[in-house]
């Protein structure tokens, strides 16, 4: 990204958003970590994973990592159900939690760069041990601390676009 | 009462509408997973209101107002997404869209919107 200027919103507004709409779904603040650029273009997650593309003017994907205690927090908080193990609807979940976090914060980008993101539908995936590869992109990383374990904001740009 | 389908590729929403509208007299009569479903599904089942995701496989939201468009549909609509930025909120209101629900949603929102639409 050659605006350093729009690089800065991005990253500020997925933070916020994130946040927010984390709040609004279990009524918990978070404190998000500080953001790291990852050198190694392999990220291992264990739990679910959420990954939502977008192309436009940048164009890139967001990756959630979360820990399969959060994932049912944040399930059991919003539907008033008590489910103990992952199943397809904590799932679908996650998903559309990964979709309204990329999808607000998209929203803020595009009004004030009218940088035309649009994003595709998310794909999630479960399991103890998952290694996504990733090429050509620049990908920065923010872990966000819960009550019930960590859930970590992975997002890859395109290199070209930087 | 409205009776209302939504279209949606996230059957969790889908599961938060009719958690929301539980307790009212509106009644949700379906699910279409994307808008070319939802095309079929509003024909076979006549719904007074439609809630209307945008991002979507094999038709998304705004294709899915374009069609309604070319064919002739009338049917009232509440575009409920996580996507509304100024672009897309104008794209949808040449098509004659008034009412926007942002995704994270509260229940008494989406219960205030169908009110208020079945009054237009």
């Amino acid at each position: 990204m050659n605006d350093q200027r729009m690089f800065k919103k991005v990253m500020t507004t997925f933070v916020q958003t994130f946040v927010d709409v984390y709040k609004q779904f279990t009524d918990e603040d978070l404190q998000p970590g500080g953001l790291e650029k990852l050198e190694e273009n392999s990220i291992s997650i264990a739990g679910i994973a959420v990954i939502v593309p977008f192309t436009g003017k940048l164009s890139g994907r967001v990756l959630l990592g979360i820990d399969k205690d959060v994932a049912l927090s944040i399930y059991n908080s919003i539907t008033g159900e008590s489910v103990e193990d992952i199943c397809d609807d904590v799932l679908f979940s996650m998903g559309e939690f990964g979709n309204m976090v990329t999808g607000n914060a998209v929203t803020v980008v595009n009004n004030e760069f009218k940088s035309g993101i649009r994003l595709a539908p998310p794909s999630v995936f479960s399991g103890d041990e998952m290694n996504f590869v990733n090429f050509k992109v620049n990908i920065y990383n923010i872990v966000f601390k819960t009550p019930h374990g960590v859930i970590r904001l992975n997002t890859a740009f395109k290199e070209e676009a930087e | 009462m409205a009776r209302i389908l939504v279209i949606d590729d996230s059957p969790f929403i889908f599961k938060m509408v009719n958690r929301a509208l539980a307790n009212t007299s509106h009644e949700v009569v379906g699910h279409a997973r994307n808008g070319e479903e939802g095309l079929r599904m509003i024909r076979e089942l006549n719904p007074d209101i439609i809630t209307l995701d945008i991002t979507m496989p094999v038709m998304d939201g705004i294709q899915t107002l374009k069609s309604l468009s070319e064919n002739g549909i009338d049917v009232k609509i509440i575009m409920m997404s996580a996507m509304g930025d100024d672009d897309l909120i104008n794209e949808a209101k040449k098509f004659g869209v008034k009412r926007f629900i942002s995704k994270p949603f509260k229940p008494d929102i989406l219960v205030e919107t169908i009110d208020n639409i079945l009054k237009d």
